[in-house]
């Protein structure tokens, strides 16, 4: 999945390095496929006025994949998969409020 | 055995545009409207409103724990707390966390934070507008009127206190004693 952020704009990785922040997070619905292990891509460390130490970032476009297994039963053809993307971005002045948006990908079974 | 499944993509822009508005909305001043009166509790189950604060000068920041920026002006709100509470001024912190008190008490206690803190909900952000970026600070003069709204770390500390001193000695008609002395000592000379 590829994700977009405007310029100046950067989202929490999936381990931010502080408790208070909120991670980014991506979880899949249990059906029709399994859902395997989601992989975040390298996070950018980033020093921000706020904190002491660097913050673990997502800026500019980047990719987190998700490999799916599907049964042997399951019949060949496009399916759906159905999931949520938990994530908070914020600038250098402002944050904006954590939100929970719906994804879905389109996969081929072969 | 397992079927190969080929992922086709998904594509997501993750801050909308919407939002970025809030970016360019800066220290816009109104010394008409008055501040929407709210109801809210405090950490203590206290019920507290705006109205409370009548003849007070109030900096109303909305804030979230997971908020950064928001951490660079709680010092400095703490500190005007500190230097101007005995003059008719109060800070009060209202944090937007969907977690309620389990994230916000021990931030609180963490940072050390000496202002008043309530939590807020889906009707107060509907009323200041809708908060679609913190921190977003008031200032409200002593009559209740928004003085100035401040989206992000927009001005830095010394504007901030350059404005409650302002504030502080602007209004003559509903300030205590206390402040009326606080008054002589903050109002300066170009705006009398």
């Amino acid at each position: 999945m590829k994700a977009e952020l405007q310029p100046g704009f950067h989202v929490n990785s999936n381990m931010p390095g502080d408790d208070y922040l909120i991670p980014i997070r991506l979880t899949w619905n249990k059906d029709p496929l399994e859902a395997g292990q989601v992989t975040y891509p390298k996070p950018q460390l980033e020093k921000l006025g706020f904190s002491p130490n660097p913050i673990s970032v997502y800026t500019g476009t980047f990719e987190i994949a998700t490999r799916f297994k599907a049964p042997a039963s399951a019949m060949p053809g496009m399916a759906f998969m159905n999931g949520k993307l938990r994530y908070q971005a914020c600038n250098n002045k402002e944050c904006l409020p954590p939100r929970t948006v719906d994804v879905r990908v389109t996969l081929d079974i072969q | 055995m397992s079927r190969t499944v080929l992922g086709v993509g998904v594509c997501l822009a993750l801050a909308c545009a919407f939002s970025w508005t809030g970016c360019s909305k800066k220290a816009r001043k109104s010394t008409a409207k008055a501040a929407p009166e709210f109801s809210l509790k405090d950490a203590n189950g206290q019920t507290v409103r705006l109205s409370d604060y009548r003849g007070k000068v109030v900096l109303l920041d909305f804030w979230a724990t997971w908020c950064g920026p928001c951490k660079i002006e709680i010092p400095w709100f703490m500190e005007f707390e500190n230097q101007f509470k005995n003059q008719g001024f109060a800070v009060v912190g209202v944090s937007m966390d969907e977690d309620g008190w389990t994230a916000i008490k021990p931030y609180v206690r963490n940072m050390k934070m000496n202002y008043r803190i309530l939590l807020g909900n889906d009707d107060i952000s509907a009323a200041y507008g809708g908060l679609d970026s913190l921190p977003t600070t008031l200032l409200i003069d002593r009559e209740g009127g928004i003085a100035s709204v401040h989206v992000g770390v927009s001005m830095g500390k010394e504007e901030f206190k350059n404005a409650i001193v302002q504030l502080l000695g602007s209004s003559s008609v509903s300030a205590p004693a206390a402040a009326r002395g606080a008054l002589a000592l903050f109002t300066s000379p170009s705006s009398r």
